[in-house]
């Protein structure tokens, strides 16, 4: 972290994946889960799926030096794991991709209406390009430093929040909850997957870790935080707004923060200030992305350093991004494709590595 | 130079006095403050003086040279002259001998005295420098309330003096160098042998050999050439002339530059942290003073991002704005010409004016200048309907929040960074200001000073188990502040971690 | 990572260069050049919707305007196409719904609908109805108020709500009410009186139009069976003196039943009150002040269930959100219609005030 060696510690990688996870799926979580048992859906689909998240960091700890193109090479050789690798790499555009088009979209719809698509694509990406060639150990200094602003207003908005709703509505609506139903958890699991999206960075992230090993516990806090923070989200808005109501919400958790008034503070209205928790998560998946998307280019095609492909993963970003019409048929279209591709690069490529790495006998990334 | 007067010097010094005086009187040719002196001395063995005119302490001259060799020295022959000379006779302190006329030049123009003998193939070179200065006067730019009021002055030995004064300890080191190809200013490295990390020292040293410049005329100048992120407007060095701010620095494990002829003395490596430190932090209670370093830091956000925000919220997102202050903001730019964008830079590039007229001026004509731009004009300026009172405010608020900070050369990066958060902020109102914010942030955590994160302690703290923070946006009893500061030597970890 | 910033900072300013001339920035307009309105009166007339716009007054005098069309938005561009400055819906706090706009269901609903997706207007903003005349309630606002035009959220902040005369209805609960309530709920009334404006009472609204108006007394009933009684003052009288009481704290409980076939329903109303008057005797005397909180209980018991009964038999919907309760509680939807209700209040004087 000091040397100039590009490697971050393991508070800035927590600092990285806790802002990350506050995507802006959160802004659609609500709608999608507003039912009285949804909330009980939700925490039992995401803890599921925060429950893979150690498996990518015991990755880290038995080839510390080894990303995923690493990783595919030694299991599956080097043209098949070639072609996985391009999965992936595809995988970690489109994300990023989607993210920055909903952002844009989001900031299009609630601050500036009348500013033109591209121009918010293009200024993002910029910045997104600006803190990516700076290396990861800046985005991890800017993450660890952003931490305090994002989440602990975040946390007193949510705290506010709870305390606006009529004293009699506490809970009640949503207290007891029915168990869900059978087939509800499996959607849960994969509704959460685009919450998850960052898992893609620790894919990447082991060769920059400066210690790999001691990162396991608190990537699974960081997890089970964005999980329970995600319930408690759902389980507000549905007791504030209703079911019926809610699946109206487009933007429930602004609103909801929204309600958070008391008297003497200046500012008569917060719901634009509250987007600043989003913008500061969409521009760390972004440049990350990025800069990861310049790595595994960097170690597929065998590169010195990861600019060129940062370069040209930035220009496949905004392609990307201008693909989809509307936002909703993005948010349709990350929905559709992230659980599937979650579940092969987070679950079972991972359980193969593993799998193959107990059997031992040294490793060669081909 | 050019190589006739480069051969001229290198040429080692023969016992012909007659050649010697020759060389030095063309060495030194249309020097008219370059002195010489001829006298004899023992056995009327010829010898003389070369010394330059006021730059020496002219009693010692006559006192512990001319007088002691004359009155002294009459019964020796020429060969053994110079070391009883040396040993017995000239009463100066330090006396060393130049065998190179390149020596013997060098020795002139830095306040010795030199003095050549008939039959000696080497110069005696004494010490009398005296050079005129203002004397140790108070600190001008870094003011304390309590607190020694002391600050270096442009004299390189009495800076040295300064700081010894501090830490009389053995391991305090001083490595004097030579930089500028044609000035070969006297320059000096100070740092505490037990503490430093000599990875560091050594980069420090090497720097300081290879700047290829003509003169290095002040430490702003070494500042500039050493640091690594030169297109940044924030400084990564930090400057000082308070001898107890260097003193605590060596004591930290930093490094000290002096320049002679500088009143200014770099302190090396920098943080952001330590720019918002001042002396008098660790004079005066906790309490108060972390009350002041939170209020230190909040300035500094105002004075990048007040102006920017402004813009945002009234043109942009007036929504965001108390109705009663949104609606009295439109009435006072009733019958304004300008934009609020406009205003705003006008403002800003105003009060930049004011401030560079003032530091300018002679200091009786810039309080008038002071009272005559910041009221009458700001106020006339509202009454004539050119600005509204709020941009006035504002405009005031941003520079009283840059005089908070107690170290000016961070304003001046921070002043910079306000005008790229206004821009962004009219073009793109609330979320231009957001991303202005975001790009400096990451600007700054892109910087390091000789490898420290220049955000430390704020981040990457948990390489020194985060001591370093109880030094930071707050200052925690004395009791409770690291003495192991980051700066100083530590044990390698695994994996190159310092 | 070595890294050259200069392609990066020159494509950046090129791009602030293209942004600066090619997007006029949009979205950004002078102070001066908005109208901020504070307060919009709606109502229903032969040719569609009459507008009232109640701007601050910034300088230019308080300029009210009217104008007709269908929908908001078309309003908004009608009467921007006749000033010389944007009207600027950001700032607006309260918007007054006149009774000929609350009984057409549709273009009621088209209305809130508007003011839902609309990101200029804050979910804050105040509803209320009223029987008069909308444009002249804006009016009477706009001639009571001395500044800015925030004379109407002013009175509710330091006076209306504290004294528990009118529930403080903003966009957000009023929406969240009618999801709940099946498109039904109170809306808090407005009315002049020799053109003083005067706030209490309610509208109700069934399946999302106009049913009836309540009386002060029992939108303040209504107040107290939510929970939202604080600050309400209550009278009573015990041997020909009136005991006076201000609700300090009040909180209720729900609780829900099925019998064949039937609903029923029991409100806990728990009550603290400070007695403001006539206490002499009280503060030292044990069982007249068990006696005097007793009064209080029967006596707002009876009041309750009488205001249910009355809302119940002439509301068409869900106007108390009774049935909405019963139905979350007992997790099914209700084949029996409303609920029966009754109340229990248990009430303590907390406070018999100062003895001189």
């Amino acid at each position: 972290m000091f040397s100039k060696n590009d490697k971050i510690s393991d508070r800035q990688l927590t600092a990285i994946l806790l802002l990350t996870f506050l995507g802006t799926e959160m802004f659609f979580l609500p709608a999608y889960f507003g039912k009285t048992e949804g909330w009980l859906t939700l925490l039992v689909g995401a803890l599921a799926a925060a429950a893979f998240l150690p498996f990518l960091t015991l990755l880290a700890r038995k080839e510390p030096s080894f990303t995923a193109v690493e990783w595919f090479r030694s299991l599956f050789g080097r043209k098949v794991g070639n072609i996985l690798i391009y999965g992936l790499l595809a995988k970690l555009l489109f994300d990023g991709a989607i993210e920055l088009r909903v952002f844009s979209e989001v900031l299009r719809r609630i601050i500036l209406p009348k500013t033109s698509l591209w121009i918010l694509l293009v200024l993002l990406l910029l910045l997104y390009l600006y803190t990516a060639q700076r290396g990861l150990e800046t985005q991890g200094r800017a993450a660890e430093i952003l931490l305090p602003f994002v989440l602990l207003p975040f946390l007193l908005f949510l705290v506010g929040a709870a305390f606006s709703l009529n004293g009699n509505q506490v809970l009640s609506p949503a207290l007891p909850a029915p168990l869900p139903k059978d087939g509800h958890i499996g959607k849960s699991f994969f509704a959460t997957q685009p919450l998850f999206q960052a898992m893609n960075f620790l894919l990447f992230v082991p060769p920059f870790l400066a210690n790999g090993r001691g990162s396991t516990k608190k990537v699974w806090y960081a997890g089970l935080f964005a999980a329970v923070t995600a319930v408690l989200l759902i389980l507000l808005s549905f007791v504030a707004y209703g079911g019926e109501s809610l699946s109206h919400k487009l933007f429930a958790p602004l609103q909801l923060m929204e309600r958070v008034g008391r008297s003497g503070v200046f500012f008569a209205r917060q719901d634009l200030f509250l987007v600043w928790f989003w913008m500061v998560s969409a521009f760390l998946f972004g440049s990350c992305s990025l800069f990861f998307g310049g790595v595994c280019c960097q170690r597929l095609f065998g590169r010195k350093e990861p600019k060129g492909g940062i370069f040209l993963c930035a220009l496949l970003i905004f392609l990307i991004a201008l693909l989809p019409e509307t936002m909703e048929s993005a948010l349709a279209l990350r929905r559709k494709l992230s659980p599937i591709l979650g579940m092969f690069y987070f679950v079972l490529f991972p359980l193969l590595f593993l799998i193959s790495s107990k059997k031992g006998g040294k490793r060669n990334a081909a | 130079m050019k190589k006739n007067q480069k051969q001229k010097t290198e040429k080692q010094i023969t016992g012909n006095i007659l050649e010697s005086r020759k060389t030095m009187k063309e060495i030194f040719k249309d020097c008219g403050d370059i002195v010489f002196r001829d006298f004899t001395a023992g056995a009327h063995i010829p010898l003389f003086l070369v010394f330059t005119d006021n730059m020496v302490n002219s009693a010692s001259i006559e006192e512990s040279i001319l007088n002691n060799v004359m009155n002294r020295c009459r019964e020796e022959e020429a060969e053994g002259l110079l070391p009883v000379l040396t040993e017995q006779v000239i009463s100066g302190f330090d006396v060393q001998k130049a065998e190179t006329f390149e020596k013997a030049a060098e020795g002139v123009l830095s306040g010795d005295t030199l003095i050549f003998m008939e039959g000696s193939n080497y110069a005696l070179r004494a010490s009398t420098k005296s050079f005129p200065n203002r004397g140790v006067s108070k600190a001008e730019t870094e003011v304390v309330v309590q607190g020694p009021k002391d600050a270096f002055t442009e004299l390189l030995a009495f800076n040295l003096v300064l700081i010894r004064r501090r830490i009389q300890d053995v391991r305090l080191k001083v490595k004097r160098k030579k930089v500028g190809t044609i000035g070969k200013n006297d320059a000096a490295i100070m740092y505490l042998s037990h503490l430093v990390r000599p990875d560091m020292l050594a980069k420090v040293e090497k720097q300081l050999e290879n700047l290829q410049l003509n003169g290095i005329l002040d430490t702003g100048t070494a500042e500039q050439l050493l640091e690594k992120h030169r297109m940044s407007p924030f400084p990564q060095l930090q400057m000082t002339e308070r001898p107890d701010k260097a003193a605590a620095a060596l004591m930290e494990g930093r490094i000290v530059v002096l320049l002679d002829n500088s009143p200014f003395v770099i302190l090396l490596p920098a943080t952001l942290n330590l720019f918002f430190q001042a002396a008098e932090d660790y004079y005066e209670r906790w309490e108060i003073m972390s009350f002041i370093r939170i209020l230190r830091y909040v300035a500094a956000f105002f004075a990048v991002a007040l102006p920017g925000l402004y813009i945002a919220l009234s043109v942009y997102h007036p929504s965001l704005l108390p109705t009663a202050l949104a609606v009295q903001i439109a009435k006072t730019r009733l019958h304004i010409p300008f934009s609020v964008v406009s205003e705003v830079v006008v403002m800003e590039l105003a009060f930049e004016l004011l401030r560079e007229a003032g530091i300018r001026l002679p200091s009786p004509v810039s309080s008038t200048i002071g009272i005559v731009g910041g009221i009458i004009i700001g106020s006339a300026a509202v009454e004539a309907g050119l600005v509204s009172p709020a941009v006035v405010i504002i405009s005031a608020l941003t520079g009283i929040c840059t005089f908070v900070i107690p170290n000016s050369a961070i304003v001046s990066g921070l002043r910079l960074s306000k005008y790229g958060i206004i821009l962004l902020s009219s073009l793109f109102g609330l979320f231009g200001f957001w991303v202005g914010l975001l790009f400096l942030l990451v600007h700054l955590s892109g910087l390091s000073s000789y490898g420290i994160p220049y955000l430390y302690p704020f981040c990457s703290a948990t390489v020194n188990d985060d001591k370093d923070l109880a030094d930071s946006i707050i200052r925690l009893p004395l009791r409770k502040i690291n003495n192991h500061s980051i700066f100083g030597k530590r044990k390698e970890k695994k994996g190159g971690e310092v | 990572m070595q890294h050259k910033a200069y392609p990066l900072w020159t494509v950046l300013c090129l791009f602030m260069a293209l942004a600066w001339t090619l997007t006029g920035c949009g979205d950004s307009r002078d102070p001066e050049d908005r109208a901020y309105i504070i307060t919009l009166g709606v109502e229903k007339t032969p040719s569609g919707c009459l507008f009232t716009f109640a701007p601050a007054d910034t300088g230019m005098g308080k300029t009210l305007f009217s104008v007709e069309s269908d929908t908001l938005s078309a309003a908004v561009a009608k009467a921007e196409s006749r000033s010389s400055r944007e009207v600027y819906l950001g700032q607006l706090k309260n918007i007054i719904c006149s009774k000929t706009l609350l009984e057409d269901k549709k273009a009621f609903g088209s209305l809130l609908d508007e003011l839902e997706r609309s990101i200029r207007i804050s979910e804050k903003v105040m509803l209320l109805g009223t029987e008069e005349s909308a444009a002249k309630c804006v009016d009477a606002i706009a001639k009571a108020d001395s500044s800015t035009g925030l004379f109407l959220w002013e009175f509710y902040k330091n006076t209306a709500e504290e004294v528990a005369v009118t529930r403080h209805m903003d966009l957000d609960t009023w929406l969240t009410d009618l999801r709940m309530q099946n498109q039904s709920g109170i809306l808090p009334a407005l009315s002049l009186e020799e053109e003083q404006i005067v706030l209490g009472g309610g509208i109700a609204l069934s399946e999302g139009a106009y049913d009836f108006t309540l009386l002060p007394l029992e939108e303040q009933d209504c107040l107290l069976l939510t929970g939202e009684g604080k600050g309400a003052v209550l009278t009573e009288t015990q041997n020909g003196m009136p005991m006076t009481a201000e609700i300090r704290k009040n909180h209720v409980t729900y609780d829900f039943w099925q019998d064949n076939g039937k609903t029923f329903g029991n409100i806990h109303v728990f009550l603290q009150g400070a007695l403001t008057g006539s206490s002499g005797e009280i503060v030292s005397d044990g069982e007249k002040r068990r006696k005097a909180e007793e009064l209080f209980a029967t006596r707002i018991k009876s009041h309750l269930e009488n205001t249910i009964k009355v809302v119940q038999q002439k509301a068409k919907g869900d106007v108390l959100g009774l049935q909405a309760a019963a139905e979350r509680k007992l997790d099914r939807p209700l084949q029996s219609g409303q609920p029966q209700m009754t109340v229990s209040c248990t009430f303590s004087l907390i406070d018999t005030g100062r003895i001189r």
